[in-house]
């Protein structure tokens, strides 16, 4: 796993690069915010490990930004020199922070956590790719929504477009449905129509 | 860290030992200097850093006193950061002192 390390300590930027090295994963590093924005907004790593205190940007706020930009879900380890206080975690939390991490970094706690980490991700990667796939009523053609709601085609549409639908009738269904009624009913018909030639076979 | 790679080959203690003992004495006088200054929010955090840079090379003692100073800091008691600064260095002089042997 490429893993994006953040810290303006040198030593310490040092020490989980080989660590991470030591424990098969693929390190990048930068020291501080503004080296590290365009690996995350390139997508060149999925997981970050960042110290919180560091000049100009510090964790929390980067941890922000990086929320704020939407794209691929970034698995977020905040590290910290202090015992974790209850306001430090709620802020963090709030920040869109997943996990943290006590400096000195063991190997055996960085281990459990990007395990984690490799665990989330794959299971964001499945929600993405299973909220990629429109289920379809094979009968009615309603479609089932992201809060597991049937609806009409026509309203999914027209909520997630923001496309106003007008109802028409296509020449195919003129000619197979429509005017077989109205010649029941003794009403003049359309013109036949001749067949799309686009039509799926 | 002694069983961890180098990047220029070795032990990757020596490296970071060098680093260490090179740059901690212009720190701490910058440090000395953002006392005087009074700049507190430069000071926090580059006795913040000397901290955890202290605690990765197995300074304990002297990340405890550097958390200590950055409290005192934080806090802008200018009075108590003097006393607790000597202390770091203190720590300082005995944590570089254990390296050298280290490595040498």
């Amino acid at each position: 796993v490429k893993v994006l390390i953040i810290d303006d300590d040198p030593i310490a930027r040092a020490v989980l690069e080989a660590e991470l090295r030591a424990l098969g994963h693929e390190p990048l590093a930068a020291s501080g915010a503004a080296e590290a924005w365009p690996i995350v907004s390139s997508g060149g790593a999925r997981v970050v490990v960042s110290d919180w205190m560091m000049p100009e940007v510090d964790g929390l706020e980067f941890c922000r930004r990086v929320r704020a930009s939407g794209g691929e879900y970034v698995y977020f380890i905040l590290l910290t020199q202090m015992t974790d206080s209850p306001e430090n975690e709620q802020m963090a939390g709030e920040a869109g922070v997943d996990d943290f991490l006590n400096k000195p970094v063991s190997r055996h706690d960085l281990r459990l956590r990007l395990r984690v980490a490799e665990r989330i991700l794959e299971f964001t990667r499945k929600v993405e790719e299973l909220e990629s796939i429109l289920p379809i009523c094979g009968y009615c053609k309603k479609v089932r929504d992201d809060r597991n709601y049937w609806q009409k085609i026509e309203k999914y549409l027209s909520e997630r477009t923001k496309t106003e639908l007008s109802h028409s009738i296509c020449p195919d269904c003129m000619q197979s449905i429509v005017n077989p009624q109205l010649e029941r009913l003794g009403i003049p018909t359309h013109p036949k129509q001749a067949p799309r030639v686009d039509r799926v076979q | 860290l002694r069983a961890l790679p180098g990047r220029q080959g070795g032990s990757l203690l020596p490296e970071l030992v060098e680093v260490f003992l090179g740059e901690t004495p212009k720190l701490l006088a910058r440090l000395a200097e953002l006392e005087r200054a009074q700049e507190k929010e430069e000071f926090v955090l580059l006795a913040h850093r000397l901290s955890g840079s202290a605690v990765n090379l197995g300074g304990t003692a002297m990340r405890e006193a550097g958390l200590e100073l950055e409290q005192a800091a934080r806090r802008g008691d200018w009075k108590s950061v003097s006393a607790k600064r000597a202390d770091f260095e203190t720590h300082w002089r005995s944590l570089a002192a254990v390296l050298r042997k280290e490595v040498s």
